[in-house]
């Protein structure tokens, strides 16, 4: 198991990363989703080992995973703009790859195929998202324990999408690989990682089972016969909360009966609640937390 | 080792293959085809001179590029994101680029003893080269770690390489700014002669001196040896040119050793910096103060003693300092510690300068040496117009000779202790006489080997006054043998 205690790191005068603990169990698809300058793309790193971490430690079966080669070994990391050498291919690629990675010829060859890409073509001659593919092909036939994806959708096409989804459960359910993505692409986030963490101004906002979590939160659309009082909703847990005269549009946290029953002492003439998907939850808590900043 | 580090290695040499390939081949054409088909115009030629001098400047200008090269994957953020993550230790991922370094150095060693068998005179001389060729290596690895321990601290790839210039610079300024510093200090202190050599541990100093021209001096060594033993029949015995050139050269064990020391300590620097190194490093502002500091201080320092007592030097070497802070901080800026630091080091250049030259060389330079000291004597006088024959009439005895260019003086050095004792007096009275320019009739040159086989050189003006006192001189010589 990966686990993050009390992580932070600072890059230059900046805290990018406070207090981040985590765990990410084998065999799930972590999503890991915030603003720009989150901290996202600097935790993948601290994972793979690029960055030491300030404080804390970042562990893979109880050994720390800075400069210790049996946990590296076990990780890989994908990074959003991929480095490749001056005039390589593919093939040379993964001839580098598999000097470190248990790298699957076959699987190597049956993603070539279902991604129709020339491993004999200069990498520097691919386009981003032929590019972002191969990185992903080499990844995904390292078979490495931990699959870390910076950006996993950038710049891939809607069937390419679909392949790679398809090809990421089938070898968590294969290998139990585990695979921890950033990326801002929500909607395919919400249908492909069965757990997620939310990090905004380099906290911890939100971490857990993806259905449970968004379970948890509610939209709630109400109108009443008279002015809304802010002060009615005081009891709740709410996100944000947008008042027009009449009618209010909540995001609330919390259990849904208890929600309603409590909104109905307020005898509303219409309560509506909608369900939340991802990208509806990371608005809200950004918006959220620039309110509570101001 | 890891079956990890194994492969790294093996891809180390995949990866640079062409490279490799390339440089063989420019060595093989550059060591083999002049081995092959030079013909030497003189008979006297030292085998292999011109090999020689090619693996100095192939083992030194490698040991410059290959750490930029090997380590240039540091400096930029999406290598380091590859690099980084892979399952070695920082340590032994430090210790394979290092290594694989070494070896290619190696590559230049190696060839040129293989080609050195390939020629009948050369393959007589082949004790002389290997250890030729061994002390290079050893030079151009200690330069090569020195080169490393910049680069690594470097976090863009331009820094490495105003990092490495500068320190080639600094080793090459150092020495000659002491050397500079010091002839001028003698020239004020004894107008009329000595050297540094006579007065300063020269030899000792030399070995703060860099391995880069610490390795010149070990190719001068076996030339100058060489060719001091070169006989008409051209049969030098090895073992006679061996002890000559390594315990009369400028490098010595002692040499040797210093820098093998500098070298280790260097590459133990560049291994705990790689190691303490952070990721996030890689193309951010490079601000170790072994970098731009050092060099800043150092260039700017050895300027400042050669060109304190000169205007236009002076002026020099400001704006070289202007310019490398520029480089430094990418920006014209203009601050009280740059103009303090700069002040402090002019001032302190100055205030040695002072100081050597009023306590003479720190009391460790003097004009004359006592009668006990000295071995042999020689004399020589110039005459810029005129005759001897109304100075000094006849010859006083055949040890004198009158040469042509109003040339007079002894045959050869002389023994004697009356000559000895003669001129050493000669010398003290002649030096407190002085001469208006406008009078000067010659020159007179008085050489000394002293008991420790150090040859001293003075020279005098004469004129109208000094006249009386050189014939006395002459006459004296000529009574007392």
């Amino acid at each position: 198991m990966l686990e993050l205690s009390h992580v932070s790191k600072c890059l230059g005068k900046k805290q990018v990363l406070k207090d981040v603990s985590l765990q990410i169990e084998d065999g799930s698809i972590l999503g890991l989703i915030g603003p720009n300058g989150a901290g996202k793309s600097t935790l993948l790193r601290m994972i793979a080992g690029v960055y030491r971490c300030d404080g804390g430690r970042i562990t893979l079966d109880g050994e720390r995973v800075f400069d210790h080669r049996e946990a590296k070994s076990q990780i890989l990391f994908i990074s959003d703009d991929p480095f490749q050498f001056f005039h390589a291919t593919l093939r040379e690629m993964k001839a580098f790859y598999a000097q470190w990675y248990e790298l699957d010829e076959a699987l190597y060859y049956q993603y070539l195929q279902m991604f129709q890409l020339d491993e004999r073509k200069l990498l520097k001659q691919f386009s981003k998202g032929m590019k972002r593919q191969a990185f992903i092909l080499l990844g995904l036939a390292a078979q490495p324990r931990y699959l870390l994806l910076d950006e996993a959708f950038d710049g891939l096409d809607p069937l390419m999408r679909r392949h790679f989804k398809h090809v990421i459960a089938q070898r968590i359910a294969d290998r139990q690989m585990s695979v921890v993505m950033a990326s801002h692409d929500l909607k395919e986030m919400e249908g492909l990682c069965d757990h997620f963490m939310m990090l905004e101004g380099g906290c911890l906002r939100y971490s857990g089972d993806m259905q449970e979590t968004l379970g948890q939160v509610h939209r709630i659309q109400l109108a009443f016969a008279q002015e809304v009082q802010p002060e009615w909703f005081a009891q709740l847990d709410v996100v944000t909360m947008n008042i027009k005269s009449r009618v209010v549009n909540l995001y609330v946290r919390g259990d849904v009966e208890r929600i309603k029953e409590y909104l109905k002492t307020y005898k509303p003439l219409v309560m509506e609640i909608l369900p939340v998907n991802l990208e509806e939850l990371f608005i809200q808590e950004v918006m959220h937390q620039k309110e509570v900043r101001r | 080792m890891s079956v990890y580090a194994i492969g790294y290695g093996k891809w180390l040499f995949h990866h640079y293959r062409k490279w490799l390939w390339i440089y063989l081949s420019i060595l093989m054409l550059v060591f083999l085809l002049p081995t092959l088909t030079m013909t030497y115009e003189s008979r006297g030629a030292m085998p292999m001179e011109w090999g020689c001098v090619l693996l100095l400047f192939l083992n030194q200008g490698l040991a410059l590029c290959l750490p930029i090269v090997l380590f240039r994957y540091l400096m930029n953020k999406r290598s380091t994101d590859l690099y980084l993550p892979l399952p070695f230790r920082k340590r032994t991922q430090f210790l394979l680029e290092y290594g694989f370094g070494l070896l290619v150095l190696a590559m230049a060693s190696v060839i040129f003893l293989v080609v050195a068998l390939l020629r009948e005179d050369s393959r007589s001389f082949y004790p002389v080269l290997l250890v030729y060729a061994m002390g290079a290596y050893l030079f151009a690895a200690i330069v090569y770690s020195i080169y490393t321990f910049a680069v690594v601290k470097c976090n863009s790839f331009w820094d490495s390489v105003v990092a490495v210039l500068g320190y080639a610079l600094l080793q090459v300024l150092f020495m000659s700014s002491v050397e500079t510093l010091l002839a001028i200090t003698v020239s004020r202190v004894l107008p009329y002669g000595g050297s540094i050599y006579e007065f300063f541990p020269m030899r000792a100093l030399s070995m703060l001196n860099s391995p880069l021209l610490s390795s010149v001096s070990w190719l001068e060594g076996i030339s100058n040896a060489y060719y001091a033993l070169q006989t008409q029949a051209q049969s030098i015995p090895i073992g006679e040119l061996l002890e000559v050139w390594l315990t009369q050269g400028n490098v010595g064990v002692g040499v040797f050793l210093w820098q093998a020391l500098l070298g280790l300590a260097m590459f133990w620097g560049a291994l705990v910096s790689y190691e303490r190194r952070k990721g996030e490093d890689a193309e951010q502002r490079t601000d170790s103060k072994w970098i731009y500091p050092l060099l800043l201080t150092g260039l700017t320092g050895c300027l400042l003693l050669v060109n304190v007592s000169s205007g236009s030097g002076f002026l020099i070497t400001l704006l070289v300092f202007v310019l490398l802070h520029f480089v430094a901080e990418r920006k014209i800026t203009l601050r009280f510690g740059q103009i303090a630091l700069f002040g402090a080091m002019s001032f302190g250049a100055a205030a040695l300068s002072f100081l050597l030259v009023n306590t003479q060389g720190f009391h460790l330079i003097h004009e004359f040496y006592e009668r006990e000291e000295i071995a042999e004597v020689q004399v020589h006088m110039m005459l810029f117009d005129g005759d001897w024959d109304d100075i000094i009439g006849e010859l006083p005895s055949d040890n004198w000779i009158l040469g042509e260019n109003g040339e007079f003086g002894l045959r050869t050095f002389s023994r004697a202790d009356t000559m000895i004792t003669l001129t050493v007096q000669m010398q003290k009275e002649i030096s407190q006489v002085g001469t208006d320019g406008s009078e000067m009739m010659g020159n007179i040159y008085v050489s000394y080997i002293l008991n420790n086989g150090q040859r001293i050189e003075r020279w005098y003006p004469f004129g109208e006054a000094q006249l009386a006192l050189i014939q006395d001189y002459i006459h004296a010589t000529n009574q007392g043998e």
